[in-house]
C-alpha cells in the first residue's frame, strides 16, 4: 500500500484505503470522480442531442420557409404578367405565361390565336399592375394554394385614361420537374 | 494523498465540452423554440383574424354601442385607441345618422408571416352595407393586412391595412 500516490500512478492507485477489517469504504475520491466524469458525460451528451435535434427542427423550418418562398415567386411572377399585358408585347407575355403554367391554366393560353392579338390590337389593350400582397394558404411537396392581391390600371379604347381594378385570386399550384407552376388562378368574388 | 494529473485533465475536457456544446446547443434550442412557437400561431392567429374582423367589420345602427364596445375588445395597441377614437366620434355617429347596417365575412385567410407574438394575415373580405337612402345591400370586395399580437392570452387586431 503507497503512502502517497503519484502523478505517474495508475486510476485505482487513488481510490480510497481499505478498512480495518479489509473493505473498502463506499464513499471517497475515486467514486466522487466517477461521479463527476459520468454526470459530465451525460450533461456533454445531452448538449449534443439538444443541439442536434433543434437544428433538425431549424433545417426542417428553413427548407419549409424556402419552399414557401419559390412558391410565392412563382405565383407573383405569373400574376405579375398577367397585372402587365399589353397589346403591343402579348404574344411574348402569353409565351412567358405559358412558360410558368401548367394543366388547365397552360391550355388557357393555348388557344390564344392571331384573333385574340388582333383583339388586344384593336382594342389597343394595356394594362399595368403590380400583386400587392401574396400569401401561401396551404403546401406541401407536390401542390400549393396561395392569395394574391393584384392591384392593375386597364387602358383601351373605351377607356384611354385607364380604369383602376382590384383583383383578388387564388392561385394553385404544382411542383413538376423542379418548378412550381400555375395550374388555376381563380379570381375571388 | 495527492491525485494524478490524468484525473483532473478528463474533468477538466468533459467541463470545458460541456461549455462548448452547451452554448450553441441552448442557441440552437432557443431559435428552435422560437421558430415553432412562431408555426404553431398561424393557425389560432388565422382563426382569431376571422372572428375578430368579422366583429370589428360588422355592426348595427339599432345596437351600435354594444357593437362598437366588443369591436374594441378586439383590437390593441396604437391601433386599438385609434379605433377606439374614431368608433366614438365618427363610426356611431355616422351609424346612427345614416342607419348604416353592415356585415363583413371573411372569405379567405393566409398567413403572411409568423412570430412569436406577432401574425401578419392577409384576408378577403366581403362587406354588405345598407343604409336609410340605399337600403339595397351595397357589396364591397376587401383586401387586408392584418396584424394581429398576442394580448393577454388573446389574437388581437394591432394594425389594419388595404392593400
Amino acid at each position: 500500500m503507497p503512502d502517497q500516490v503519484t502523478a505517474e500512478a495508475e486510476p485505482e492507485a487513488v481510490e480510497a484505503e481499505p478498512g480495518e477489517n479489509g473493505e473498502r469504504p463506499a464513499g471517497g475520491p475515486g467514486r466522487l470522480w466517477w461521479t463527476c466524469v459520468v454526470l459530465l458525460l451525460v450533461v456533454v451528451l445531452g448538449f449534443i442531442g439538444l443541439g442536434t435535434y433543434s437544428w433538425l427542427r431549424q433545417h426542417e423550418a428553413a427548407t419549409t420557409a424556402q419552399r414557401d418562398q419559390a412558391i410565392l415567386a412563382a405565383a407573383r411572377g405569373e400574376l405579375d404578367l398577367m397585372a402587365n399585358l399589353r397589346h403591343a408585347t402579348a404574344r411574348d407575355s402569353i409565351a412567358r405565361l405559358q412558360a410558368g403554367a401548367t394543366g388547365p391554366f397552360r391550355q388557357q393560353f393555348a388557344g390564344a390565336d392571331s384573333a385574340f392579338f388582333a383583339l388586344l390590337d384593336q382594342g389597343q389593350v394595356d394594362s399595368t399592375g403590380q400583386v400587392t400582397e401574396a400569401a401561401v394558404q396551404q403546401a406541401d411537396a407536390t401542390s400549393a394554394q396561395v392569395l394574391v392581391a393584384v392591384s392593375a390600371t386597364v387602358r383601351n379604347t373605351d377607356y384611354p385614361n385607364g380604369q383602376a381594378r382590384d383583383y383578388r385570386s387564388v392561385v394553385s399550384l404544382n411542383f413538376e420537374n423542379g418548378h412550381w407552376l400555375v395550374s388555376d388562378a381563380r379570381v375571388v368574388p | 494523498m495527492r491525485f494524478p494529473r490524468a484525473r483532473l485533465v478528463i474533468p477538466a475536457v468533459l467541463l470545458a465540452a460541456a461549455v462548448g456544446t452547451g452554448v450553441p446547443a441552448a442557441l440552437l434550442y432557443q431559435d428552435a423554440v422560437a421558430t415553432e412557437a412562431a408555426q404553431a400561431n398561424r393557425a389560432p392567429a388565422s382563426a382569431a383574424t376571422k372572428a375578430r374582423l368579422e366583429q370589428v367589420l360588422s355592426y348595427r345602427f339599432t345596437t351600435i354601442d354594444q357593437d362598437l364596445t366588443a369591436a374594441k375588445a378586439d383590437t390593441t395597441g396604437e391601433f386599438g385607441q385609434q379605433f377606439a377614437v374614431a368608433a366614438d366620434q365618427i363610426i356611431a355617429a355616422a351609424a346612427r345618422q345614416a342607419e348604416i347596417t353592415t356585415t363583413a365575412t371573411v372569405v379567405s385567410t393566409a398567413v403572411v408571416d409568423a412570430h412569436p407574438d406577432e401574425v401578419v394575415v392577409l384576408a378577403f373580405v366581403n362587406q354588405t352595407t345598407t343604409t336609410k337612402d340605399k337600403p339595397q345591400p351595397a357589396t364591397g370586395a376587401l383586401r387586408l393586412r392584418v396584424t394581429l399580437e398576442r394580448a393577454g392570452g388573446q389574437w388581437l387586431i394591432s394594425r389594419l391595412a388595404q392593400v
